[in-house]
């Protein structure tokens, strides 16, 4: 039996309007997320992880091409009422700043209840019951006062936990969390994490989680999807790929965990820096800055290679690649 | 909330008490003294010895010490006696109570065009960011703008008066409005009032549309904007609900601001269309050299001005969650 | 970017915006015609050969030619050139009052029958004269209490901006007026009093730009270094923080021409005989219903002179909003 993903990007490209010209953050981006499914959409800042999260519910000012489909509806070109019957319903989102996600002049438990009026056919009142069902879902305490609290008299893990509350109110069936514990304190972070997990298992639904925190992606995905300057460079799961990555990119971040440093011994950083979208390299984009580089990496852009089932590297070395002792 | 809004009131009073510096000090910049000058004004006081005028100083207390002086007009200040008119000899606080009303009429009726105009145009000029309304319509206001209110007020006297004879170029009433009924009597006072509106209200289109297109386009630039697109609300709710009540809040604060601006334009826009108000109140008494109504009106408009700062202060405490809730 | 091409940048900003370079076109044409106005607009001729004199009138008025005709001189002359517009500003002549516009009186004569062109031009002087010098007393004012409120906080700022308030609580013409009612008028007089009246907004301005620029980590590193205070404000500070004060100034150019303009207007600007725009509008007000040019003209040259430096200023703004500049964004 051949599980349908829910979301199934295609050759994704996103670019920025500047000026007369238009400049590509992300590149050739294929994903695919399966039913119960947590992904982790991993990469530094200005790789385009946030960008592509943006593109899935059009919310980014970016020209799109290529394809995602949602439950094989085509999104890109979709008509702007049919979007809107998917944002908040279909799809939830959280960003990486609740506080300022959420907007000031109205009370939390207002904003969750907007949602829910929004896309069910329910009066008023009852919206606010079920607005404070789900404040206490999602660890908030006293959710009946809290109702009635304002954005700025909460912390910032609570104002996530809002947001959290307000992206799955309506039962989605993904869930897309944009750097969702980045802004937050690191016990805080935790907390995050674990309610998203039993989130999850709650609701059944597929998240797609986006940081530059390898660790976070380890405590809560199964799959892991790697991206560098606009690319997905690497597409495993998790267990495998933490195990053995197989792009010299990964390779490197792995690598340059502290955990896996003798004590005294220099830490491991990949030479160079992160190209940004207006220098990409000619080629592969990771080339300058990688230790295998021959000279077809230099002039053409390896596509993802499939190294075994269910785990693709975009790597002209890919699962050849020496073993680091 | 409240711990803000003392904190308004307190340091309202600073301000109070410097306004009150600033005024004995124009005042004393005169080149004669309040005694000779009332005197000159005054016929009988014309053929009064030097002897007599040294007396009347004395008696009016012109010659203590300045902090003195200062004291004893706070004094009279506080208690709202700002003297007597040095032309007709009554009481000033009484002349500005008679023109106060024709200005207030005016003032408010022109904020509250103004705000009706420049609300939905700032609103949609910034929702039409960049496409032609929002081109022409900032070219509009800004050459509307430029326009000195002096050269409005003649050239639509010429047109609207001379020209046309749709609306009087003067007063607030016509000279038989007391023998009209109630409706053609409202018509009458309203026709009075059109131009003089026009002159007020101008210059605010361009102001508070600019403001509030501003701060719309600030506002839709937030993060929580995206959240309300993304929960998947309506273009209309995410502009009109979620960003217009955000953006409105400066511009409440705006409304005190505007006041100054008003009251001093009053000055040249009665005095044009003759309107017995606190501007015309003040050129007539600029004309006879009346000094006490002259100071007095100064101090008033001021304290005017300094009340609507306030009162705009307390407008944004209570609108604004942030404030009020801390 | 170093200062000079900085510089530069801005300066070729502003030429490639039409409208603040029309603007800016206008004021430079405005200043010239109230620079030569003597020569432009004048009943003396510019140059005339005279029993064997060379003579040039309206430059110099040689003692004994003080009281002469000099209609009858210019036709006893051999030689002589006469402005363009032969016209004195100040010359009364009751057989031609209000006059319409005619060929021999382009904008008509007003109540004394003098040319209303050549009182214009030479208006436009007293208009330039005010404006500029009423903002540059504005400027210094407003940019040292501001830059000493900015840098040094504290019970300074407090008391500094505590007076800021209370000037801003005085309806800017109440104000003017009151003043220039206890004083005898004239024209520097009038640029004072607008000078030492409206230096609040600048003041605001440039205390703010000091605050922000005050916690850059090149003061604090100028601090470090021991330099005295005034050579970091003036020297580090000041030409950093001066380019939104300078917007401020050429609005405020405008701004100072209009309440010339309304001063005189309502007869507590300059004094008869001087000429101002306003004066001649105040005309206009008296016989609105017979002299339709008294009005028109005249406001027509105090709404382009303020229309071109709000067009320089907006430009002079856009050119110097970083935002507009393309710099940097980040996804």
């Amino acid at each position: 039996m051949v599980t349908q993903p829910i979301l199934k990007i295609s050759h994704l490209s996103s670019s920025f309007k500047s000026g007369h010209n238009y400049i590509k953050v992300v590149d050739d981006l294929s994903l695919h997320i399966n039913p119960g499914e947590v992904v982790g959409l991993v990469g530094e800042s200005g790789s385009g992880k946030t960008v592509t999260a943006l593109s899935i519910l059009q919310l980014s000012n970016c020209l799109l091409e290529g394809s995602i489909e949602l439950n094989k509806h085509e999104l890109i070109g979709m008509k702007q009422e049919e979007l809107r019957n998917i944002r908040g319903k279909k799809i939830g989102i959280i960003f990486q700043e609740p506080m300022s996600s959420l907007n000031p002049v109205f009370t939390i438990g207002k904003q969750i209840a907007e949602v829910i009026e929004n896309h069910e056919k329910i009066s008023h009142k009852q919206a606010s019951l079920k607005a404070i069902s789900l404040l206490e879902n999602v660890g908030i305490s006293q959710p009946d006062i809290r109702y009635h609290e304002y954005p700025h008299q909460m912390s910032g893990g609570m104002c996530q936990r809002v947001m959290i509350a307000m992206a799955i109110a309506c039962q989605p069936q993904l869930l897309i969390a944009d750097e969702p514990t980045t802004a937050l304190d690191v016990s805080i972070q935790s907390q995050i994490i674990t309610l998203l997990k039993d989130l999850k298992k709650q609701y059944n639904m597929s998240i797609l989680l986006i940081t530059h925190d390898l660790g976070i992606v380890a405590q809560l995905a199964d799959r892991v999807a790697v991206m560098y300057a606009g690319q997905i460079v690497e597409d495993a799961p998790i267990k495998e790929f933490i195990k053995k990555p197989e792009h010299p990119y990964t390779l490197g971040l792995i690598k340059s965990l502290p955990g896996k440093h003798k004590h005294g011994e220099k830490l491991f950083s990949i030479p160079g820096t992160v190209p940004n979208p207006l220098s990409w390299p000619n080629g592969c984009h990771f080339h300058p800055r990688c230790s295998y580089v021959e000279d077809q990496c230099k002039v053409n852009n390896p596509c993802l290679f499939e190294v075994s089932p269910g785990r693709q590297s975009r790597c002209f070395f890919a699962g050849r690649l020496p073993d680091e002792k | 909330m409240w711990s803000y809004i003392l904190r308004r009131v307190l340091l309202a009073i600073p301000t109070f008490i410097g306004i009150s510096l600033i005024t004995f000090f124009i005042m004393h910049l005169a080149p004669g003294d309040p005694a000779t000058m009332a005197l000159q004004g005054d016929s009988i006081g014309k053929g009064m010895s030097a002897a007599n005028i040294e007396q009347m100083k004395e008696t009016l207390g012109l010659n203590d010490a300045l902090p003195v002086q200062y004291f004893r007009w706070m004094k009279r200040l506080v208690c709202l006696d700002l003297g007597e008119s040095l032309k007709d000899h009554r009481k000033v606080t009484e002349k500005i109570w008679e023109a106060l009303p024709n200005t207030l009429l005016l003032n408010l009726l022109a904020l509250i065009v103004v705000y009706i105009v420049s609300l939905p145009l700032g609103v949609f000029s910034a929702e039409k960011q960049n496409t032609f309304f929002d081109k022409s319509i900032t070219t509009a206001l800004f050459i509307l703008y430029a326009i000195p209110v002096i050269w409005l007020a003649l050239l639509l006297i010429m047109l609207f008066y001379v020209k046309l004879n749709w609306f009087p170029a003067s007063g607030i009433q016509s000279l038989d409005s007391e023998y009209m009924r109630w409706w053609p009597w409202l018509f009458d006072r309203l026709k009075h009032m059109i131009l003089p509106l026009v002159c007020f209200s101008y210059a605010g289109f361009a102001v508070i549309s600019r403001y509030v297109r501003s701060s719309m386009l600030e506002v839709i630039r937030q993060d929580y904007i995206r959240t309300a697109r993304a929960k998947g609300l309506s273009e209309h709710k995410v502009i009109y609900k979620h960003a217009l009540s955000n953006a409105l809040i400066p511009i409440v604060t705006l409304l005190g601001l505007e006041l100054p601006g008003l009251l001093g334009g009053s000055v040249i826009i009665e005095q044009i269309f003759s309107w017995p108000g606190l501007g015309w109140l003040f050129f007539d008494a600029l004309n006879s050299r009346d000094y006490t109504v002259i100071m007095g009106l100064t101090v008033f408009t001021s304290i005017l001005v300094l009340l609507s700062t306030l009162l705009s202060d307390i407008l944004y405490a209570v609108v604004d969650p942030r404030i009020h809730y801390e | 970017m170093n200062k000079k091409s900085y510089r530069h940048f801005i300066f070729r900003k502003i030429l490639h915006n039409r409208l603040a370079l029309t603007g800016g076109i206008f004021i430079i044409i405005l200043s010239l015609i109230a620079f030569f106005a003597s020569l432009i607009a004048n009943d003396k001729p510019i140059l005339v050969i005279y029993q064997n004199r060379l003579l040039l009138p309206c430059i110099y008025v040689p003692q004994d030619l003080k009281q002469a005709d000099w209609l009858n001189i210019i036709n006893k002359s051999d030689f002589s050139i006469s402005p363009p517009i032969p016209y004195s500003p100040i010359g009364v002549n009751l057989n031609e009052c209000l006059l319409a516009p005619s060929p021999s009186h382009w904008l008509g004569t007003d109540e004394n029958g003098r040319d209303v062109l050549a009182r214009m031009i030479h208006g436009s002087r007293i208009s330039l004269q005010v404006g500029i010098i009423a903002v540059g007393i504005s400027l210094i004012v407003g940019v040292y209490l501001g830059a000493m409120a900015g840098y040094y906080g504290g019970w300074l700022d407090s008391l500094i901006s505590r007076f800021i308030e209370i000037m801003m609580c005085f309806p800017f013409f109440f104000l003017v007026l009151a003043v220039m009612a206890f004083l005898e008028p004239g024209i520097y007089k009038i640029m004072i009093v607008i000078g030492l009246t409206s230096w609040t907004g600048i003041a605001r301005l440039t205390r703010g730009e000091f605050i922000k620029i005050r916690n850059e980590e090149y003061i604090l590193a100028a601090r470090c270094l021991g330099l005295s205070n005034s050579k970091i404000i003036f020297r580090h500070i000041l030409p950093n923080a001066i380019a939104p004060v300078l917007v401020s100034a050429t609005f405020g150019i405008a701004s100072a021409v209009l309440v010339e303009s309304s001063l005189t207007f309502l007869g507590f600007g300059v004094q008869i005989p001087t000429a101002s725009w306003g004066e001649i509008l105040s005309q206009g007000h008296k016989y609105l219903t017979i002299a339709w040019w008294l009005p028109l003209f005249p406001g027509l040259a105090i709404f382009l002179t303020v229309l071109a430096y709000n067009l320089l200023g907006e430009g002079l703004r856009d050119a110097l909003d970083p935002r507009l500049t393309g710099s940097g964004d980040s996804w």
